[in-house]
Parts: C-alpha cells; sequence; structure tokens
C-alpha cells in the first residue's frame, strides 16, 4: 500500500521508512473485536463506528487517502491489543493516538511524482451510472420529507440574488430568526445526504443485479 | 449557543486548515471530535456549511482560497460537493415548478365556488329589480352566448394542437445543439490565439469540451466552471485519459439558462498547478 505525502503539510523531519509490515491474522483480529466487546454483534457494531470515525477524523485533517490511513491504524491497534489486550482500556483514544502517529509518519512521505500517462487506466461506466440513480434518489428523499420541511428545504435554495435575501427573510419570520433558519436548513440537508447515500447504494446494487440477470 | 461560539469558530478555521495541525489546539479539537459525539455532530454541522457558503459565493477570498487549498484536497469532500451543487439544482429546479404551479389557472372548486356566488348575487338582485319576463329571455340569451363561446373555443383548441404538432416537427429536424470547445493550453483553443466565443440561444444546449493537461499527477480532476465573479456555474468530478504525452479531459456541460458574460473552467486536484481555460458566452 502506498499511503504517499497526502495530508496538508510537509515536515522537516527525516523520514523514517515503517516497520515492515505483515497481514493482520483472523485470529488477531478475532482477539480484537473480542476486546472492543465479548458481544459479537456489539463488537461489530463498534468496530465500523471506530471505522467511520476514524475516516472522518482523517478527513477533517485533509488528507487524500483517509480509507488507507484509517486501515493501517486499526490493524496496528487490532496487532497490539491481541498482544496485550488489558493494557489499553478506551478504544477510541487508543485508536486517537495511534491514529496520530500513522498520520505524523504520512506527512513525512515525500511528495508525489507526476503520473506516466501510460500505466492510467481509466474507467468511467460507474460514474454515469451513480449520475442517474443520484438524481432519482434526491427526487425520492426530498418527497420523503414531512411537508414542513420539504418546503423549507424547497425554498430556501430555490431563488438567486435579492430574491434569495427576500424570500429567506420571510422564512426567516416564521423559524426564529435567520440564524435558526440556517441551522435548520443545514441540518435537513445533513440528514438528506445519510438518505441519499442508503438510496443510492442500494439503487446500484439493484442496477447491478438486473444487469446480471 | 453563545458558549458555542469559540467552539465554532475554532472548529471552522480547522477544517479549513488554518490552524496548525500539529499545534496544540488541532491535536485538541481532534481529540473531542473523535470522542464527544456532540462535538463531532458540530463539526459535520459546519462542514456543510462551509460547502454551501462556497456553494452560493459567501466565502471571503482568504477562505476560499483556504477551501481549495486544504478542504477540498479529500476526494470524499471534492463528492459532497459535487453532491451538494446537485441537490441545489434539484431542490431549485422543484422550487420553480412550484411557483408556476401557484401562478397556474384557479383549482376548478374555487372557480365553482365563485361563480356560485356570483351567479345567487345577480339572482337575487334580478328578482328585486327585473321582472320574471325578463330573466327568462336573458338567460336564453346566456346560454346562446356560451354555446358560442364554447364552440369558439372549441375552433381555437384544434388550431394550437396543430401548431404545437407542427412546431414539434420542425423542431425535430433541427440538428442537437451541441457546441465544442477545445482547448490545447491554457486560454487557448485549438487553431485560434483568443478566447473562444460561444453563442448561447434558445433551447437545450451542451458545451461538448475537450481539455488538454499536461502536469498530471493523478488521473481524477476537479473540474469547476465558473463566472469572471468566481461565482461557480457548473461542477464536476472528471477523469483524465492519456493521450500520448499528455492527458485529455473530455466532458459534457449543459449551459442552458448561463446568462452571457466571461467564464473559465478552473482545472484542480489531478495537476501539479491549477489550470485555467477562459471562453465567452454571448447572445446572438
Amino acid at each position: 500500500m502506498n499511503y504517499g505525502n497526502s495530508c496538508n503539510i510537509v515536515t522537516a523531519m527525516i523520514a523514517k521508512p515503517p516497520p515492515p509490515k505483515s497481514p493482520l491474522t483472523a485470529e488477531e483480529f478475532g482477539k480484537f473485536l473480542h476486546w472492543l466487546s465479548p458481544d459479537d454483534e456489539r463488537a461489530a457494531t463498534m468496530y465500523l463506528e471506530i471505522r467511520k470515525e476514524m475516516v472522518k477524523k482523517f478527513i477533517r485533517k485533509g488528507c487524500t487517502n483517509s480509507e488507507d490511513l484509517t486501515d493501517e491504524t486499526l490493524d496496528r491497534v487490532a496487532r497490539n491489543v491481541s498482544r496485550e489486550p488489558d493494557r489499553y482500556p478506551n478504544p477510541m483514544a487508543y485508536c486517537h493516538g495511534v491514529a496520530r502517529i500513522v498520520w505524523l509518519e504520512d506527512i513525512r512521505k515525500p511528495p508525489q511524482e507526476e503520473l506516466d500517462p501510460e500505466k492510467i487506466s481509466v474507467p468511467q461506466q460507474e460514474d454515469w451510472d451513480f449520475k442517474e440513480c443520484e438524481e432519482e434518489c434526491m427526487q425520492e428523499c426530498v418527497d420523503n420529507l414531512p411537508e414542513r420541511e420539504r418546503h423549507l428545504i424547497t425554498q430556501y435554495f430555490s431563488f438567486q440574488g435579492r430574491e434569495k435575501i427576500v424570500v429567506r427573510k420571510r422564512l426567516a419570520e416564521g423559524h426564529g430568526g435567520l440564524g435558526n433558519l440556517r441551522i435548520k436548513a443545514c441540518r435537513i440537508r445533513i440528514r438528506l445526504n445519510v438518505g441519499l447515500d442508503g438510496c443510492i447504494e442500494e439503487c446500484i446494487n439493484r442496477r447491478q443485479s438486473t444487469e446480471t440477470r | 449557543m453563545a458558549e458555542k461560539q469559540p467552539d465554532e469558530t475554532a472548529i471552522r478555521e480547522y477544517l479549513l486548515g488554518n490552524i496548525d495541525p500539529k499545534s496544540e489546539l488541532a491535536e485538541n479539537l481532534d481529540e473531542r471530535m473523535l470522542m464527544d459525539r456532540d462535538f463531532s455532530a458540530l463539526a459535520d454541522h459546519i462542514e456543510e456549511e462551509i460547502i454551501q457558503d462556497y456553494l452560493e459565493g459567501d466565502l471571503g477570498p482568504s477562505d476560499r482560497a483556504a477551501m481549495e487549498r486544504h478542504f477540498l484536497r479529500p476526494p470524499e469532500r471534492q463528492k459532497k460537493l459535487r453532491r451538494a451543487y446537485l441537490l441545489n439544482r434539484h431542490l431549485a429546479a422543484r422550487g420553480a415548478e412550484q411557483e408556476q404551479f401557484k401562478r397556474g389557472p384557479v383549482p376548478p372548486w374555487r372557480s365553482r365556488l365563485a361563480l356560485l356566488t356570483s351567479y345567487a348575487g345577480w339572482a337575487a338582485a334580478l328578482l328585486l329589480m327585473i321582472p320574471a319576463s325578463y330573466l327568462v329571455n336573458s338567460q336564453r340569451a346566456l346560454q346562446s352566448e356560451v354555446a358560442q363561446k364554447t364552440r369558439d373555443l372549441e375552433r381555437e383548441r384544434e388550431h394550437t394542437a396543430s401548431a404545437e404538432s407542427k412546431l414539434h416537427i420542425a423542431l425535430a429536424g433541427l440538428p442537437q445543439p451541441v457546441a465544442n470547445l477545445n482547448f490545447y493550453g491554457q486560454g487557448v483553443v485549438r487553431g485560434n490565439r483568443s478566447p473562444s466565443t460561444q453563442q448561447i440561444v434558445t433551447g437545450p444546449r451542451t458545451l461538448h469540451v475537450e481539455l488538454l493537461l499536461g502536469g498530471v499527477t493523478q488521473p481524477r480532476c476537479q473540474t469547476q466552471m465558473q463566472s469572471t465573479a468566481e461565482k461557480m456555474a457548473w461542477f464536476s468530478q472528471t477523469q483524465a485519459s492519456p493521450s500520448g504525452r499528455y492527458f485529455v479531459l473530455i466532458f459534457d456541460v449543459p449551459v442552458d439558462g448561463i446568462a452571457p458574460g466571461n467564464y473559465e473552467f478552473k482545472v484542480s486536484r489531478c495537476t501539479s498547478l491549477e489550470q485555467h481555460f477562459s471562453f465567452q458566452v454571448s447572445s446572438p
């Protein structure tokens, strides 16, 4: 795996080669899950939750390979806790500490070189598929909003320039001021985005299964 | 709310990359975002606000630069920006439809109610003022007039339907309105050394764009079309394909409804330096 110089700063520290990695064994991963929780189902949920938060953490730091950095962090955590489970009582705090080391190692790496055009393959098909699903899902998710929220968000984002200012002022009168209106519109959008992710994934899977038949 | 303000400002600065990532403040924010769910939700909220401010042109020049230099580096954020842009477009289209619906004809039940109220008023007045025979004559005349108007209306409808059908046939015969823009370097159009002039006429139009890029570091590019006032008109992620010693970006932009003026395509993320390709849209 290449973690590249993906974060936004370059340190003057001398790059140390990372220690040689061996793939995480099933046994180590099992012990890691047990460390998270003795209940299998709860352990799996916790693992996914931690993973999601770690990816977010690296994105917030401006990294371009958050998924890779998260995998590296969790592999290291799993290896260490499988050896000494009692040494680390708080999973999230320990993951945070390891993530910082992984990130510091990553920013010490030299910048990426220019790509050789001849080594690149360009898959495009799934992008088109995704766009089609996106539009359907936006329609569906906005339709599924409660009437009041749908009206608010549609009005909030429907106008430009001076008209936008007038409409938002009018809307704000019924929503406790412009600040509150902005917060409400933002929350609805965050919920819409979560709904869209699920809807789009489902739509793509449905299409793929139809194509393979 | 007032207590949260310093946190909000700090998160915003952190997300825009305006805080030294190795500082104690950055470390503290980073840890809180991971350990405290409410704080993490607040960060999500501020992230969404930054994206909206960017799309609506509400960011100041330094924040805008920070957004493009740091915030939009992760591909996940570029995807989020693209999605937000599309969602805004979708919501705006819905809003426009609703407005049109509001201005449309009065619903039948309302017009019937208005008609009944009006008839009742007239009848009461006539009962008081006009002899019954005159009322009967008037009703006959009115019925005859209504019948005549109905026939006229039917003829008018037939005429409109025929005209619409002729129009559809004529439109179907027109070529697909696609305009091509080919750049082989920043701001230079193939076969011409000045920015190209793109004529916009009514009806759907698409710009088919081909850009030749050098200095590509990764194939996935962030491409945006913006006016000289830096108002974003279109945004997408496009994949650069190898073409000899260079890379080429090929994409279509729907330009229906775009106002005349000076525009540029800004290509970033995939090249070591941001690249700009200027062109002009003018009325016929």
